[in-house]
């Protein structure tokens, strides 16, 4: 049977959480959590890291991805900024999310997924030793935080477009990246926000790639498509700079 | 069964295709095939070639209509365009300019 | 009920815009444009980008969804696409895939 943990107002942990039992956070994680029972996250709990789970409960702030087998629930009074995949989302008047949403088993992997999984490094990973520890480990244990990629979600990327292959970094990274179809046309032109720049921006990203390179950047992806590329053609200046 | 219904504030700029009867009070541009009964109402606005079995005009019409059975346009109706078919009714009040063909040996 | 009906067995190519609440059973192709609800039903689908005051979606939908208000996704629903809302509500049973944007704000 399994016996529930909870992680108190007041208490701080950073580092990975994995266990074979239910999951209550009223207090802060910062890192991974991997449960094989029930996540929940409380009104005044908080969390931001990656999160796997049979069941996953939002009332209070969460900031990372999620992967349930089962279902995730965001109550109205979830905040989230938060990539989540289940078969069943379940998502409350009131209840706030930005972020991508996969709901439902056996869906074609659409371009979106394959784009995802291309480029966070870091979920793949810390997935992987997620669930190997998890297999081994019985009870709920307490691991330190080895590494800082597990909490640097928060913290603004390293401008390391090699490590991104971002369609639009064609400027930061060198000129032969061949399979962006930004970079390959407009790498000879200038870096200035040209009428044309913004034309052919337009014509060939969809606002959802455009949010995605924003995201990729940790940049506001609210706004107009216009808004949005002038943001995305702003920083892609500074990263020039 | 939900009929389609074109309400009096929506415009539709496209094709509207079908098998089902369709009410225009708002505004359509473009086209419309069905395999049942147009109407335009009194408040519709079409300007679109419509080619169906049977059109009903009480409202504006700018454009050509092609119909298997019937065309008629009511006393409230005005239309501006070409009509093809065998049955053709135009109402003392009608207003109507184009051409008529209803395929006369 | 909504005042604008796209019965089953129609289909609309293009541009749909307007004041009032239109009702899908049928299909839209292209883009759709209210100042007011629009209602997906059980059966209906939509391959558009909407910007509408709000929307409930029972049936098909791909595409960019802007509302002002909110987006509903009922039990049975099908989206693929990209949700904008300042409230979106998503019920057991409904299928997404896509991105959801609602300018959160996370505390500090």
């Amino acid at each position: 049977m399994a016996e529930s943990t909870s992680i108190a107002r007041g208490t701080t942990i950073s580092g990975r959480i994995e266990g074979q039992s239910d999951l209550s956070v009223e207090g802060r994680v910062e890192g991974t959590i991997s449960v094989t029972e029930t996540l929940t996250i409380a009104l005044e709990g908080r969390v931001s890291g990656d999160v796997q789970a049979r069941q996953v409960i939002i009332e209070g702030s969460f900031d990372g991805d999620i992967q349930a087998e089962e279902r995730v629930v965001l109550s109205s009074t979830a905040r989230a900024v938060a990539d989540i995949s289940a078969p069943i989302v379940e998502m409350a008047d009131g209840a706030q999310l930005r972020g991508e949403l996969t709901i439902g088993a056996g869906q074609a992997p659409s371009t979106t997924s394959s784009a995802r999984t291309a480029t966070p490094s870091r979920t793949t990973a810390t997935r992987s030793t997620a669930s190997t520890a998890a297999a081994s480990g019985a009870t709920t244990k307490v691991v330190p935080p080895v590494d800082s990629g597990a909490t640097t979600k928060v913290v603004p990327p390293p401008v390391d477009s090699g490590a991104r292959t971002a369609p639009v970094s064609g400027k930061a990274a060198t000129t032969t990246v061949v399979q962006d179809p930004l970079a390959s046309e407009s790498a000879q032109e200038e870096a200035e926000v040209t009428e044309e720049d913004l034309e052919e921006l337009r014509e060939d990203y969809t606002v959802k790639e455009l949010r995605e390179e924003l995201r990729r950047r940790d940049l506001m992806v609210s706004g107009t498509k216009d808004e949005l590329i002038e943001r995305l053609l702003q920083a892609q200046d500074e990263e020039t700079a | 069964m939900t009929d389609t219904v074109i309400g009096p504030n929506i415009t539709v700029d496209g094709e509207i295709t079908g098998t089902d009867p369709i009410t225009v009070e708002g505004t359509v541009k473009g086209r419309i095939a069905t395999e049942a009964l147009v109407t335009i109402a009194e408040a519709g606005v079409v300007e679109a070639d419509v080619e169906t079995p049977e059109v009903a005009v009480s409202g504006q019409v700018t454009g050509n209509i092609v119909a298997s059975e019937r065309v008629e346009i009511t006393t409230e109706g005005r239309m501006v365009g070409d009509i093809k078919s065998p049955r053709i009714l135009i109402a003392d009040g009608a207003g109507f300019k184009g051409h008529i063909d209803m395929d006369v040996e | 009920m909504a005042n604008c009906t796209i019965g089953p067995g129609v289909s609309i190519s293009g541009r749909v815009s307007g004041t009032d609440e239109v009702a899908v059973f049928g299909s839209i192709e292209g883009n759709v444009s209210l100042e007011s609800n629009l209602t997906v039903e059980e059966g209906g689908k939509v391959v558009a980008d909407v910007d509408v005051e709000s929307i409930v979606i029972r049936g098909e939908l791909n595409g960019e969804v802007v509302a002002r208000k909110s987006v509903e996704l009922l039990a049975g629903c099908l989206v693929t696409g990209n949700l904008r809302a300042p409230r979106i509500i998503i019920q057991e049973g409904a299928r997404f895939q896509g991105n959801i944007d609602m300018d959160v704000q996370l505390e500090a």
